[in-house]
């Protein structure tokens, strides 16, 4: 759980910070390690079939949730807690020259507006690591699934107790590490919440090709001075002192997926 | 013992050969296709391929007309990366496998998939010989691309081609399957004669942002009359006025034929290098293969020859030198260069740092002793590759990161992708030149519905490109007649 900031404000924060131009910059599009490839590993996992009704908790901007759709077929419904990325989401997939069966909602990935026992399937991308309540959130989205539905995560995974203080502020946030579990407890609240069949599948070398990513961004960044009309919207890192050694903790973050402390997994299980 | 008999006495002095044997190879019979021993002998300082057929005879072509330029090439081979899974099993031996079969030394950097078999054009130089044939159905693309993602893991490019692509009505649908499944690039590989008349297909083609592998065959009307049949000089102008309006990166793509136009080599890099559209050109010597004029393989276009074309058109914008092989295939099928363009000044990269130092594997077992050395050659390894896409987010942090310490560039990604220049110059193997050697590294694969991945030269040389065509041909006939 987050220290700090309630809940509510943690969420609205992070909805905010994942919109933002400077995150953008930073981690590309698909704002999870893998981009789409890793989307798409998934949703094979899953075993998604045409026609399936899929949630994708916290689907963002909703580029993943269209690509499911597309990819597999299937039909898929995004919650995602911030109303401008839900527009935004809405906005992208109507203008988009080839049509997908995804639709939007506004809501609260722990608590989402839909019906217990209807749907085949729950998707959480990066996202289980940024909710408050873990448990809550997967036991709620066990209740959506029918029999046999499937639950597939994808998160970052960081071994208790290894997460470097200064990494407790809001970069550590738009990383993901803040309120990440460590690598055999996602599976634990899979199996915790009733689920069966658990698969898991490493994905650090995302993590690490990310890291490298975010971090010729910043050296690009630092040398346009921060000033570049693309980055100058309020200031993300309003918690950071003015000349942060941005590097310098990426390449601590580095030394940790090589260690083996800080990575990336993939989850699947299915309800019984 | 005399033989005052013996009418005209010869002096018995062993001769030597007029040729250096570099080496024994397989290739196989331009009549027949039989698989069949080649040599590869050096004379006059360039480059031919000598083999015998037991029922058609000798044959010899040239393959590179600077031998030092060809042998030097050779220790520009990068170890391969094996493949997530294979298609075939080795029986036969290649090039009589392919699928990839698990004897194939690299992974598919790109892989091509050709969606129809139809055009819009007529060219009597076309390799894959369009015209009436099959239309992959998006269903089978989406298969495709999927057996793509299961053998590759993380596919870098895919390439649409034809036939003409962009006449297939699913193209849209095919080119966001492909970003679907986080396939990173893009390209269609087109005349480009719909983008310069379809104000709607280039409005989807701009939402979609496929990279546009732009045929483009010189700047004069005669070469167009007698490599496509036809003037299309100011549809091509057209096409790329209007790319670039779309917001749309297109890559020149010549093919370069003996006699036709191996001297507009440079004007075509020039051009490339003035159109604001236009991030890198790709010049290929014609592959005889399918539909092609008369050609004497003694006297085919090879690689050097590009190469000193460009150097001799472009005013000394380029040299000899700034032009390197290509590790992750055979290094002796494609040369690259890059350059940083501001204005009139063009940088080619190998002038700020010594690409051979990190590229030439086996002259130079150390890498050069400077601190991000590794990180330049893993950027310089993106670059001279395959897998290269000219104007992507990737070209230009391999270039800037290649740069290393010696050069700090500026700006943004976004800034370099506008001005960072490729030039890639591809030899194909036809039936006098096939060379098993090359094609068991090759990393550029047709795609096919049934699940393999044929390198490329081998489906245009050996048969499978036939074999695939009937057998979708006439499975699309029995599907229609049903």
């Amino acid at each position: 759980m987050l220290d700090g900031p309630s809940g509510a404000e943690a969420k609205a924060c992070c909805a905010d910070l994942y919109r933002s131009g400077l995150a953008r910059l930073l981690l590309g599009d698909t704002l999870h390690p893998g981009g789409l490839r890793l989307t798409n590993r998934l949703g094979r996992l899953m075993g998604l079939e045409r026609d399936w009704w899929v949630a994708d908790l916290a689907s963002g901007t909703g580029a993943s949730a269209a690509a499911i759709s597309r990819a597999f077929h299937c039909r898929v419904i995004g919650i995602e807690y911030g109303r401008e990325a839900v527009l935004e989401a809405r906005n992208t997939t109507e203008s988009s020259p080839v049509p997908s069966r995804a639709w939007f909602a506004q809501g609260d990935a722990e608590s989402p507006p839909l019906r217990p026992q209807a749907l085949d399937a729950v998707l959480a991308e990066c996202s289980l690591s940024v909710f408050p309540d873990k448990q809550r959130t997967i036991g709620r989205a066990v209740d959506l699934l029918k029999s046999g539905g499937r639950i597939g995560i994808s998160d970052v995974t960081v071994e208790p107790g290894c997460l470097p203080s200064q990494l407790n502020n809001s970069l550590g946030q738009m990383l993901c590490v803040t309120g990440a579990l460590g690598k055999d407890q996602y599976g634990k609240l899979l199996v915790g919440a009733g689920m069966v069949n658990l698969y898991s599948e490493d994905a650090s070398g995302y993590v690490a090709e990310l890291l490298n990513r975010i971090k010729s961004g910043i050296s690009t960044l630092s040398l346009l001075d921060l000033a570049a009309p693309a980055i100058s919207e309020p200031s993300e890192f309003r918690d950071l002192p003015a000349g942060y050694d941005w590097g310098g903790l990426i390449d601590l973050l580095i030394d940790l997926v090589d260690q083996g402390l800080l990575g990336y997994r993939l989850y699947v299980a299915e309800k019984p | 013992m005399t033989n005052t008999n013996h009418p005209a006495e010869t002096p018995r002095v062993k001769q030597d050969a007029n040729y250096i044997f570099h080496e024994l190879t397989r290739s196989i019979c331009p009549e027949c296709k039989t698989v069949i021993d080649a040599q590869i002998i050096l004379r006059d300082n360039r480059v031919y391929m000598r083999k015998r057929c037991p029922d058609h005879g000798w044959f010899e072509g040239l393959i590179s007309s600077d031998a030092k330029m060809y042998v030097d090439s050779i220790g520009f081979n990068k170890p391969g990366t094996i493949p997530l899974d294979f298609s075939t099993e080795v029986d036969k031996g290649c090039p009589l496998d392919c699928g990839l079969c698990p004897e194939h030394k690299q992974h598919i950097c790109l892989g091509l998939i050709e969606v129809n078999t139809n055009c819009n054009l007529n060219c009597p130089v076309c390799f894959a010989n369009a015209g009436i044939g099959y239309s992959l159905t998006l269903e089978q693309v989406e298969g495709m691309l999927d057996r793509f993602v299961e053998i590759e893991g993380d596919p870098e490019v895919v390439q649409f081609s034809g036939g003409e692509p962009t006449i297939h009505p699913d193209l849209p649908a095919m080119i966001q399957a492909a970003r679907d499944r986080g396939i990173r690039q893009v390209m269609v590989n087109t005349n480009g004669v719909r983008l310069a008349r379809d104000d709607r297909f280039l409005q989807v083609m701009a939402a979609l942002k496929p990279v546009i592998y732009f045929q483009f065959d010189g700047l004069r009307r005669e070469t167009y009359q007698t490599i496509r049949g036809e003037d299309l000089l100011d549809i091509k102008l057209r096409a790329l006025d209007r790319l670039q309006e779309a917001g749309l990166d297109a890559v020149l793509v010549a093919a370069i034929e003996h006699g036709v136009n191996v001297d507009e080599a440079g004007a075509i890099v020039e051009f490339g290098l003035q159109h604001p559209a236009v991030r890198g050109v790709v010049l290929q010597p014609v592959t005889h293969v399918g539909r092609h004029i008369p050609f004497d393989p003694m006297k085919r276009v090879t690689i050097p020859d590009v190469i000193h074309g460009i150097v001799e058109q472009t005013a000394g914008k380029f040299v000899l030198e700034d032009f390197v092989p290509v590790p992750c295939c055979f290094p002796t099928c494609q040369v690259n260069s890059y350059a940083y363009v501001d204005g009139d000044r063009v940088t080619p990269l190998p002038r700020l740092l010594k690409v051979d130092d990190y590229l030439d594997y086996i002259t130079n077992v150390a890498l050069p002793k400077v601190p991000e050395a590794a990180a330049i050659r893993e950027a310089l390894e993106s670059l001279w590759s395959a897998s290269a896409v000219p104007g992507s987010d990737k070209a230009a942090k391999q270039f800037e990161c290649a740069c290393g310490t010696g050069l700090k560039l500026p700006f943004g990604s976004e800034h370099l992708n506008k001005h960072i220049f490729q030039i890639a110059i591809k030899d194909f193997l036809d039936a006098y030149t096939f060379n098993v050697k090359q094609v068991m590294k090759c990393c550029v694969a047709v795609l096919v519905p049934d699940g393999r991945a044929i390198p490329f030269c081998a489906y245009n040389s050996v048969g499978y490109r036939e074999e695939v065509r009937e057998q979708l041909t006439s499975r699309q006939r029995m599907a229609r007649d049903a």
